[in-house]
């Protein structure tokens, strides 16, 4: 088998913003030069209007262990890789912090590899990782002027 | 030099109670009033008997569920959290994605 390559990007998957809606297909066209590639799955995160007895959210506030969830994002997407076997894994992950709106992204995965059952595994792999064991937060600001807090299930 | 160090304790097992300051994350933040607190702990301890000292001496996390992390480690059960810690953060069930 010809040497295994696993490309994590970005250095940094915490930015203080929500995460364009156009980051896949950016991502998409750039990883087009990667010849080895031959599916590519993204995932998405989107804040939903939930009703609440408070009103429907109208955004998520997410804040983290800064530094704790940036190692964890690192540590998780190299042990979820182990799991695939493909010549070249690639994986772009971005997570919003501060306030995202309802129809923003909190969240961006695409995962590119030589075949459809290893991008399509990988990606969801990290993204149950990510909700079972990365120090984010999300405050649910509701209609009312409320908020709630949300827990991963 | 292990029975000397029985007869005369050794830096890590005669500590002292200190003021420890602990990171608080998501939900806790609102129920200690701030992004840390600081409590009278005695180190090393593990981390049921560390989880035991707070909720004892902090009664606001009383039927809260947190995680314990050390030096951005999840500590457990009989797991040791060392005097020379750097951090000690208490984690609430996480809501990423």
């Amino acid at each position: 088998m010809a040497q295994r390559s696993l490309i994590i990007e970005p250095p940094e998957f915490l930015a203080e913003r929500p995460v364009p809606h156009t980051r896949i297909g950016e991502i998409t066209a750039t990883w087009s030069g990667d010849h080895r590639i031959g599916g590519i799955v993204s995932f998405a995160g989107v804040v939903r209007a939930d009703e609440t007895s408070e009103g429907a959210v109208t955004a998520i506030e997410f804040t983290a262990h800064r530094s704790m969830a940036q190692r964890s994002l690192s540590e998780l997407i190299e042990r979820c890789a182990t799991a695939y076997e493909s010549e070249v894994l690639r994986v772009y992950l971005e997570h919003a912090l501060g306030t995202v709106g309802v129809g923003k992204c909190p969240l961006v995965i695409v995962v590119g590899a030589g075949h459809r059952p290893e991008a399509f595994g990988l990606c969801r792999d990290i993204l149950e990782a990510l909700k079972a064991e990365v120090p984010i937060y999300g405050r649910e600001l509701t209609e009312g002027g409320g908020h709630q807090w949300k827990v991963n299930r | 030099m292990r029975n000397q160090t029985e007869h005369t304790p050794s830096h890590e097992t005669a500590s002292q109670p200190r003021t420890v300051k602990i990171a608080v994350f998501g939900p806790l933040t609102e129920v200690v009033g701030a992004g840390e607190l600081e409590v009278e702990l005695t180190l090393p301890a593990s981390a049921a008997r560390l989880d035991a000292e707070l909720r004892r001496r902090r009664p606001e996390l009383d039927g809260r569920r947190y995680q314990i992390a050390a030096d951005e480690r999840i500590v457990r059960g009989e797991e040791v959290i060392h005097a020379d810690v750097g951090e000690i953060a208490l984690l609430p069930p996480f809501a990423g994605g």
